[in-house]
C-alpha cells in the first residue's frame, strides 16, 4: 500500500519562496517542494480567488491561472493531461472563488531562480466562507510549522536528536523531516519566519474585521499578490516590503468592499495594482508571453460584458458556490452551452469523453460515438478523432471495438 | 575490522570435539579468516564450519520481536510473564501443555511448552531449539522434547522489563497483534451472545471499552460478572486480534479482569464521548480504529461516487447489468460517496452509504436516476457530487480500517461544519500574539 501524499496548506506567500525541490531514490519516487516552515510538500490544497485564467499557446492546450489568496498568488498550468482542469478553468469568469488540490512544481528558468506553481487534479467553485475557513486553518497549521522551525533552530540538535526531539513536541515524520532540511536549506530562516508570522497575523486580523464584507479581499490580493510575486526569490530573506505592502493596501479594502451588485468593479480596482507590478518578473515567469500582463486584462474585460453566466455569478458573491454550481454545470456535462469560439477541437472532446465515460475498462466505441454526436460531432470528426488521437499514441484499443485513454 | 581469530578456532574445535570430530586447527583457521575476509560476520562464520564439519545446527540467537513464521532451531532469552496448563487432547490422549506470555528487551510473545519443563511465572529462561509457529494471527514460540530449557539466574534479564509491562497501556496506543496487554478500562456496553463453534455452542461477552483516549471493541471468551457497563476495570494478559479490520481486546481464559480501585471519571472520557475530532496525523499511524471523530476538507470526490449498480445476489458494484459471478441479473440502483479527507496533516478515504449520500447532497436514489437521465449517465451525478462537495469541511464518524487500497473509514455519521471565521481568526491572534508576548527576544520587535 503506498500512502497517500498529504495535502499541505501552505499560503501562496509562502509556496512562492520556497526553492528547495528534492527527490529521493529512483525516478518513480515522489517530488517534494519543502517550504520555509518544512511543509514537504508534493500535495496541496487552497482556496483562493482566480484573478487571471489565458490560454497559452496556440496549438497546445496549455491554460495558466492566477489564484490569489490575501498573501499572495498561485500559479496554476494545466495542460494536455489535465482535461478536466483544462475545461474547468476556460469556464469560469473571473474573479471568483475556487478551491484546488494540486502537485507542486517547480520551473527554473536560467537564471537560478525558482518559480513554483501548481497542477491541478481536482478543482471546484467555492465561496467566501470556504475560503475564510482555509485561511483560519492554514494559518494554525502554519503558525505551529513555525513554531517548530524556532525551536529546531533554538535547539541546536541535529540529525536524529532533532527529529525525535521533533517528533516529541508534536510533528509527524515527515514535517520533522521537512524542517531537517527547511533549516540546513533555507538562509536567513529567522528573518523570513518573523515576516511570515507577520503576514498571518495580518491575514487574521483582516478576516476578523471583514465580517460585515460579503466577499473580502479580491481587489487587495490581487495587488498583494503582484507585489509579493515581483520580489526576487533567492533574496527573500531581505524582504519586509511583503507585510508591509498588506498594510498598505488594507485601507483599499475596508473603505472599498466589494460590492455584491457591481460586477465590473472587482475587476476594475485590480487594474491600479497592475502597474506596481515589476515587468520583468512577469516576463521571466512566463517566457512565452513576455506581455502577458496587460493581456488577461483586456481579454476577460469584453467577455465579462457579453457572457450571461458572469453576471449570474458576480451579483451573487456571498451564494458564489450556488452560482459557480451553474457556472460548473455548463462547462462540464453540456458542452453546447459553452459558446462557439470556445468549443475545444474534436480530437480534445473525444478524448475528454473517453477520460469521463471511463469507469475502468475502456469505452466501448459506440457509446463513445453516440456521446460524442449528443455533444454535436459528427460521425466523421469522431472517426478523425479517434485515429488521431490511436496515432498520436494518446488511446488504444484493449479489447476490439473498446478505446481506452493511454 | 580486527577480528581475534583464535579463541573462535578453539570453541570450533571445542564444539566439534563434541560430536567426535576431529578436524586441523589449521584448515579451521584458514577458512574462518578466508570467510571473515569476505565480510561474514563471525557468528555466521562460525555456524557454517560447524555445519560442514560437524553437522552440528547452531540455533540462531533471537530477540523476540525479530521472530518471524516458520523460524526453527533459535534460541532465546527471556522472563515468563504468565504460564498456565491446559489440557487438550492429542491423538485421542489427554496432555498438559503450558502456555504463556515472555517478554525480553524487546517485546512481549505467547508461548507454547509442550512438556513440563517445571517453568514458574517470574523465571529467566534461555530456551535452545525453539521454534516459531503463527497463532492467531502473531508468532509463538514453541518448544518441546527436542529444546533445551535453562533457568538463568533472575538477575540475567533487566528486571525492570517486566515492570514495564506492569503500566496500563491506553487503549489508543494498543496494537494489533500485542500479547499481554494490561490496561484500565471502562466498560460501555456489553451483552452476552451465544455463537457456534466446532465444539458447540458457546456464551461470549462483546462490548465496547473506553478510556480517556479511545473507545475500542472488546470479546470476553469466558463470562466475567466485572465486565458490565459502567463498571470500570482493569484488564492483565488479554491480546489484540483484529476483528474486521478493527483492533479488538480479547479476554481469553488466562486473562485477569479485576475491579479498578479508580474509576474513569465521565470527564476523563470526555473528549472521547463528545466526539472531538482527532487529527488525522495523530490516527493513521494506528492499525485501526473503533468509532473515531475526524474532520477535514473534502480534497477529492473519487471516481465510482454517485448512482451505482448492485448485484442483487451478492451486493457487488456491476456494470451494465452484468455481475461477475452472477452473470446477467437485474441490477438494484445505491447511492454511495468516496471522498479524500484531508486536513494538512494526513489522509484517508471516506465511504459513505445511500443515507449519508442523501444527508450531505439531498439527493435521493430518484433524484438521482433523475439526474443521470434516460441513458444513465453516471458521470454527470458524479460530477454534480462533485461540485457540490469539493472543498467542504466536514466532520464524520466511523470505524477506520487500513488495507491493501490504503486507510479507509466508514462513515456512520457526517456533518458539514461551519466555523465564525473572524472568531476564529481572532482566537488565532491572540494566541500568537500571546506566544510572542511571552518568549522575550524571538524575532524582531519592530516586524510586530
Amino acid at each position: 500500500m503506498v500512502e497517500r501524499e498529504v495535502a499541505w496548506r501552505v499560503f501562496a506567500h509562502e509556496f512562492i519562496h520556497s526553492d528547495y525541490f528534492f527527490h529521493d531514490g529512483d525516478e518513480f519516487s515522489p517530488n517534494y517542494l519543502v517550504t520555509p516552515t518544512g511543509a514537504r510538500v508534493n500535495r496541496l490544497y487552497f482556496v483562493g480567488v482566480l484573478t487571471e485564467i489565458d490560454n497559452l499557446g496556440a496549438g497546445e492546450d496549455m491554460w495558466r491561472a492566477r489564484v490569489s489568496d490575501p498573501t499572495g498568488a498561485f500559479s496554476v498550468y494545466a495542460g494536455q493531461y489535465q482535461p478536466q482542469a483544462s475545461v474547468f478553468l476556460s469556464g469560469l469568469d473571473v474573479p471568483c472563488f475556487v478551491a484546488i488540490t494540486g502537485k507542486a512544481r517547480t520551473y527554473e528558468p536560467e537564471d537560478g531562480t525558482i518559480y513554483t506553481s501548481v497542477r491541478p487534479e481536482e478543482l471546484n467553485t467555492a465561496n467566501d466562507s470556504i475560503r475564510d475557513r482555509w485561511i483560519v486553518d492554514t494559518a494554525r497549521l502554519t503558525y505551529e510549522r513555525i513554531g517548530l522551525v524556532r525551536s529546531a533552530m533554538d535547539s541546536g540538535l541535529k540529525g536524529d536528536e532533532l527529529t525525535d526531539m521533533l517528533v516529541q513536541s508534536g510533528a509527524s515524520p515527515k514535517l520533522a523531516n521537512g524542517i531537517l532540511r527547511a533549516v540546513s536549506h533555507y538562509t536567513d530562516l529567522d528573518k523570513y519566519l518573523n515576516t511570515l508570522s507577520g503576514v498571518i497575523v495580518d491575514t487574521l486580523k483582516n478576516l476578523t474585521s471583514a465580517d460585515q464584507s460579503p466577499s473580502p479581499g479580491i481587489g487587495i490580493s490581487h495587488a498583494m499578490e503582484e507585489v509579493a510575486r515581483s520580489k526576487p526569490v533567492d533574496a527573500m530573506v531581505k524582504e519586509t516590503p511583503a507585510r508591509y505592502s498588506i498594510e498598505g493596501t488594507q485601507p483599499t479594502q475596508s473603505t472599498e468592499p466589494a460590492q455584491p451588485t457591481q460586477s465590473p468593479q472587482p475587476a476594475r480596482s485590480t487594474e491600479p495594482a497592475q502597474p506596481t507590478q515589476s515587468p520583468q518578473s512577469a516576463q521571466s515567469i512566463e517566457p512565452t508571453q513576455p506581455t502577458q500582463s496587460p493581456q488577461p486584462a483586456r481579454s476577460t474585460e469584453p467577455a465579462q460584458s457579453t457572457q450571461s453566466p458572469h453576471i449570474v455569478q458576480s451579483t451573487e458573491p456571498e451564494n458564489a458556490r450556488v452560482a459557480g454550481k451553474e457556472i460548473d454545470d455548463g462547462t462540464t456535462d453540456s458542452e453546447p452551452a459553452r459558446p462557439e469560439e470556445d468549443k475545444p477541437e474534436p480530437d480534445e472532446m473525444v478524448y475528454e469523453l473517453m477520460g469521463i465515460m471511463d469507469k475502468g475498462n475502456g469505452v466501448p466505441v459506440t457509446e463513445l460515438v453516440d456521446e460524442s454526436k449528443r455533444s454535436g460531432l459528427t460521425d466523421e470528426q469522431v472517426d478523425g478523432a479517434v485515429k488521431t488521437l490511436m496515432s498520436e499514441g494518446r488511446c488504444y484499443e484493449p479489447r476490439i471495438g473498446v478505446l481506452r485513454r493511454v | 575490522m580486527e577480528v581475534k581469530i583464535a579463541p573462535h578456532v578453539d570453541e570450533i574445535i571445542r564444539a566439534l570435539g563434541t560430536t567426535g570430530t576431529t578436524v586441523n586447527q589449521a584448515i579451521i583457521k584458514e577458512e574462518l579468516t578466508r570467510l571473515l575476509e569476505f565480510k561474514v560476520p563471525v557468528e555466521e562464520a562460525k555456524r557454517s564450519l560447524l555445519k560442514k564439519y560437524g553437522n552440528i545446527d547452531l540455533p540462531s540467537v533471537k530477540k523476540l520481536s525479530e521472530l518471524g513464521a516458520g523460524e526453527r532451531n533459535i534460541e532465546v532469552t527471556a522472563r515468563i510473564l504468565e504460564i498456565n496448563t491446559k489440557v487438550v487432547g492429542i491423538k485421542e490422549q489427554e496432555r498438559t501443555i503450558f502456555m504463556g506470555t515472555m517478554v525480553d528487551e524487546t517485546g512481549a510473545r505467547s508461548f507454547t511448552a509442550w512438556e513440563d519443563f517445571g517453568l514458574e511465572k517470574g523465571d529467566v529462561v534461555k530456551i535452545t531449539n525453539a521454534y516459531v509457529r503463527m497463532w492467531q494471527g502473531m508468532p509463538e514460540i514453541n518448544f518441546g522434547a527436542r529444546s533445551k530449557v535453562e533457568k538463568l539466574d533472575s538477575s540475567a534479564l533487566e528486571p525492570l522489563l517486566s515492570k514495564d509491562l506492569e503500566r496500563p497501556v491506553l487503549l489508543a496506543e494498543l496494537k494489533e497483534g500485542d500479547p499481554a496487554v494490561h490496561t484500565v478500562i471502562r466498560i460501555m456496553e456489553s451483552a452476552q451472545r451465544e455463537i457456534n463453534t466446532k465444539n458447540g455452542p458457546r456464551t461470549i461477552v462483546t462490548g465496547t471499552a473506553i478510556d480517556s483516549t479511545a473507545k475500542l471493541p472488546f470479546t470476553s471468551w469466558v463470562p466475567s460478572p466485572e465486565l458490565t457497563a459502567g463498571n470500570t476495570v482493569e484488564i492483565k494478559n488479554a491480546y489484540m486480534r483484529s476483528w474486521q479490520g478493527i483492533p479488538t481486546i480479547n479476554i481469553g481464559e488466562f486473562t485477569s479482569v479485576s475491579h479498578s480501585e479508580t474509576p474513569i471519571d465521565d470527564s476523563d472520557i470526555a473528549m472521547v464521548m463528545d466526539h472531538v475530532p482527532i487529527r488525522l496525523d495523530k490516527i493513521t499511524d494506528r492499525d485501526g480504529a473503533f468509532d473515531v471523530s475526524i474532520e477535514g476538507n473534502i480534497i477529492s470526490v473519487r471516481p465510482g461516487s454517485g448512482l451505482i449498480t448492485r448485484c442483487p445476489e451478492c451486493n457487488r458494484v456491476i456494470q451494465k447489468n452484468i455481475c461477475r459471478v452472477h452473470g446477467l441479473v437485474k441490477g438494484r440502483n445505491d447511492m454511495r460517496i468516496k471522498y479524500i479527507l484531508d486536513d494538512g496533516t494526513g489522509a484517508l478515504t471516506v465511504v459513505l452509504g445511500a443515507d449519508l449520500t442523501q444527508k450531505v447532497t439531498g439527493y435521493s436514489i430518484e433524484k438521482a436516476r433523475e439526474i443521470a437521465g434516460a441513458d444513465m449517465n453516471l458521470s454527470a451525478v458524479e460530477e454534480k457530487i462533485r461540485g457540490k462537495l469539493m472543498g467542504l469541511s466536514m466532520r464524520m464518524r466511523g470505524n477506520m480500517t487500513k488495507g491493501e487500497y490504503g486507510i479507509t473509514l466508514v462513515a456512520s455519521d457526517v456533518e458539514v461544519t461551519e466555523i465564525n471565521p473572524a472568531a476564529a481568526a481572532a482566537d488565532l491572534v491572540k494566541e500568537i500574539e500571546g506566544a510572542i508576548h511571552h518568549s522575550p527576544g524571538q524575532g524582531d520587535s519592530d516586524l510586530w
